[in-house]
């Protein structure tokens, strides 16, 4: 993962950018797609519970890698989608499908030490998709949360500007 | 529609939807190619001997360079050989490379990062994650009658 800032930030920008022209976007519209930004990493629940300790428990082989993937992601937006109003649930199902495909595809950019990245169309396929080893940055590194920051203060500053 | 049937339908899809995930789990899991893990090293060290091998860790001491393997209990330290690049203490280090049987590891390929950056990292992340939750919930309501999610501001 680049860090979360930059995941929901570069999400912001490309709706809020989209709503200048496309009225369906509203508010809380933008802000669920923000949300499905962080549905790849609910991985994260591994830094608590790792995989080692949840094996034991179960006596067979597990991983929480599938949650940072394709298939496991739709499944996390598709109940997600499930616990709003049904009028909604199918905009909000593709804005957090919008959101997580933008993760996904940004983790891939990161600079890994291997000349390929990682298997995130999983259960499609196992190939570590190496066109997309663009090693471009660091999920620790500073600018990313920066260059996201300072582009999504400009579209929110020209975004309340067009509404006076 | 009859919401109280919306609302038991719904039960029945995300309990399915959580089986298919917990299924993906174990066939992950189960998947014989997997990339190991920091614990596969730890626990299953001769099995890796004389292959490839991927991993983050942490510099725990300079000169030569050793670093401990992040994400394992077991505390798995290797000595970095045909590494020369300046590090100190805490700097996080990604590593490809052959893995040696005297716990250490040629490098083939390294990335390095600052203790401090992984520090804002957590710290910026945290903080992005409040943010949103917060305009979640300035944007949604919980209509606790009907267990779901509304926008504000209609009913």
């Amino acid at each position: 993962m680049p860090d979360f800032l930059t995941h929901v930030l570069a999400v912001y920008v490309v709706l809020q950018v989209s709503a200048w022209r496309i009225d369906w976007l509203t508010r809380p519209r933008i802000v669920t797609g923000m949300a499905g930004a962080l549905i790849p990493d609910l991985v994260k629940i591994k830094l608590f519970v790792p995989a080692y300790r949840v094996e034991p428990l179960l006596g067979v082989p597990f991983s929480w890698e599938p949650l940072h993937r394709l298939g496991g992601a739709l499944l996390t937006a598709l109940v997600l989608s499930l616990l709003v109003e049904a009028s909604e649930r199918r905009g909000v199902f593709l804005l957090l499908v919008g959101g997580l495909l933008s993760h996904l595809l940004l983790d891939a950019f990161l600079l890994r030490p291997v000349p390929y990245t990682y298997d995130l169309l999983y259960p499609l396929t196992h190939w570590r998709a190496p066109i997309f080893d663009l090693d471009l940055y660091l999920s620790s590194d500073y600018w990313p949360s920066m260059v996201t920051g300072t582009v999504a203060l400009l579209v929110f500053g020209v975004t309340r500007r067009r509404k006076q | 529609m009859h919401i109280g049937d919306d609302l038991s339908r719904r039960a029945v899809v995300v309990v399915l939807l959580v089986a298919l995930q917990a299924g993906l789990l174990l066939d992950y899991g189960a998947y014989e190619d997997r990339q190991p893990t920091a614990e596969d090293y730890a626990t299953d060290y001769e099995t890796y001997v004389g292959q490839t091998v991927t991993f983050d860790a942490t510099v725990v001491s300079t000169d030569p360079t050793v670093v401990v393997l992040d994400g394992t209990d077991e505390r798995l330290e290797l000595t970095l050989r045909n590494f020369d690049r300046d590090v100190q203490r805490g700097t996080a280090v990604d590593i490809t490379g052959t893995l040696q049987a005297n716990h250490s590891v040629s490098v083939q390929g390294s990335v390095l990062s600052p203790s401090t950056n992984r520090t804002y990292m957590y710290g910026i992340s945290f903080a992005a994650l409040l943010f949103v939750v917060a305009l979640c919930l300035r944007d949604w309501r919980l209509d606790t009658d009907r267990l779901v999610f509304r926008k504000r501001g209609e009913d």
